[in-house]
């Protein structure tokens, strides 16, 4: 974990509310691992007055890129602090060669390097986008993976239970209000689908609250869980649904 | 150079070589910022808010973010203090700054247990009492003296913002004797002015309304009021605490009659906001 100031290369606007960042960080986080994040505030100025997770999209020679929505904080040759890398590494299944990934009215940034990962161990990578994450420019995507349109409001698509059938492993990404009742559902169908009988990592859901620290002091990213409580800046931000209390 | 801060003359003292110390509840429970802030610089360490059974994290957003700051409900989630020690004693006794456990019982019967539990903790050097906001006079007392009961250890005890002066007078009472020490003032070695105003503000994600502890520089000017108010009216030590983001807050803090300062959410904003505290005070 380190405190890094860094400075924005470049931005490019990938759609009406999406954008890239390019940051060079002097190779502080070239080994930053899928799944981790960085803190993120502009340098300097009051507000926001706590730190963005930025789920980096790619990382090595020196530049962190990253995927957020768009706004006036940002913009080419200003400087950020970051603070990183953060989380546990998502761990991709020692037999998994077919990977799910899910997204629902999210960007699908913080899967993208998990993806990149997976394609790289040979690993077949499906991706599900519904709600507002079909918005995602799919010209972004490895031509790799196989890209299947969801709902536009609801947790459905094509052959649900056939790419759950289909998947070794399955890594979901959910926004809006109320991600935990997606999370809760998921689960519900992996449980059904497999008899009661999940393997340890099958299912991980991201857990992305604000995290004021980051380091595992604030106890504000806490996730309630059997026996206690995992913390996403820690234990996450991706965790084993079968290991945290959804409703 | 400063000199040492003794707190609880008689009993175990504790001695802080530095009036710079983060608060509880944003430092963890013991090393988790050891590789960004240089901790033998500080004054001492305080743990995250422990009680005695294992607690959970409070249903819906914990943290709704500010102009300027932020809102945090987070539940207060812990293991329990005996979990906590079996975790953390090892960390503990690798630290080389005074530990500080801060303690948020909510009977008297559960406070005596948590501080019978620390006290034979030897690393420990001290307990911070938090107590709910809305707590009267005599329900405080009857919480520190059961504090006592449990511990010789010196007992600091944060106060609520907005009651902290009329807490104050309880705590410190008339001059103690050695045959009313428990009635009338020694129920504490120093007050910590204040715990973190609470407000209630609507979470941009779910649109609900969020009740919870408000952290930001804007706090500071209340708490500074408050300290130099109470450190002005009572004899025991004063430690500031709300809104400190720099030394210049610090030096206000100690110019208003604190004895030590405690940094808050800034340590959040700025893990290096310590190191730079402590090398210029």
């Amino acid at each position: 974990m380190k405190d890094v100031h860094a400075t924005i290369k470049r931005i490019e606007l990938l759609s009406g509310n999406l954008e890239r960042i390019e940051i060079d960080t002097g190779g502080e986080f070239d080994e930053i691992l899928p799944g981790q994040f960085v803190l993120a505030r502009p340098a300097g100025r009051p507000d926001p007055y706590l730190r963005e997770h930025w789920i980096p999209v790619s990382a090595g020679e020196g530049t962190l890129a990253v995927e957020r929505g768009v706004d006036d904080l940002y913009g080419p040759g200003q400087r950020v602090d970051l603070l990183g890398p953060g989380g546990s590494a998502v761990e991709i299944l020692p037999k998994a060669r077919r990977l799910l990934l899910l997204v629902f009215d999210h960007p699908p940034t913080p899967l993208l390097m998990i993806a990149d990962r997976a394609l790289a161990e040979g690993c077949a990578v499906t991706m599900v986008l519904g709600g507002a994450a079909k918005a995602y420019p799919l010209d972004r995507l490895p031509p790799e993976i196989e890209v299947i349109g969801g709902d536009d409001d609801e947790w459905l698509w094509p052959d649900r239970v056939a790419t759950f059938n289909w998947a070794d492993q399955v890594i979901v990404a959910a926004g809006g209000p109320a991600p935990n009742e997606i999370y809760a559902e998921l689960w519900n169908v992996v449980r059904r689908l497999r008899m009661e009988v999940v393997p340890e990592g099958y299912a991980l859901g991201f857990f992305l609250p604000p995290m004021p620290c980051g380091v595992g002091a604030c106890g504000a990213c806490a996730v309630a869980a059997p026996g206690g409580y995992v913390l996403a800046c820690q234990d996450g931000p991706a965790l084993d649904l079968g290991k945290v209390n959804l409703p | 150079m400063m000199t040492e801060i003794p707190i609880g003359m008689g009993k175990q003292p504790l001695i802080l070589k530095s009036p710079v110390m983060p608060a509880a509840g944003v430092f963890g429970f013991g090393g988790e910022y050891g590789q960004l802030v240089a901790i033998d610089r500080l004054g001492a360490v305080i743990t995250n808010p422990i009680t005695l059974a294992p607690r959970k994290p409070a249903r819906g957003p914990h943290v709704v973010p500010l102009i300027g700051g932020a809102l945090l409900h987070t539940g207060l989630p812990n293991p329990g203090v005996s979990a906590v020690i079996r975790q953390y004693e090892a960390r503990w006794r690798a630290l080389s700054v005074p530990l500080i456990v801060h303690v948020a019982a909510t009977t008297p019967d559960s406070m005596r247990r948590c501080a019978e539990l620390l006290d034979r903790i030897e690393v420990v050097a001290a307990l911070e009492i938090g107590v709910h906001d809305q707590i009267t006079a005599g329900d405080l007392t009857e919480m520190l003296k059961a504090a006592h009961e449990g511990t010789l250890k010196p007992l600091l005890v944060r106060l609520p913002l907005h009651s902290a002066a009329a807490l104050a007078e309880v705590i410190t009472g008339p001059e103690p004797t050695p045959d009313n020490w428990l009635d009338a003032g020694g129920l504490a070695d120093a007050l910590v002015i204040a715990a973190p105003p609470r407000g209630t503000a609507r979470d941009p994600g779910t649109g609900q309304l969020v009740g919870g502890r408000l952290y930001g520089p804007w706090i500071k000017p209340m708490c500074l009021l408050a300290v130099g108010q109470i450190a002005a009216a009572v004899d025991l030590p004063v430690i500031g605490c709300g809104g400190v983001h720099s030394a210049q807050d610090v030096r206000d803090y100690l110019e208003a009659g604190a004895v030590a300062v405690q940094v808050d959410s800034a340590v959040w904003v700025d893990p290096g906001v310590l190191d730079a505290i402590t090398g210029e005070i």
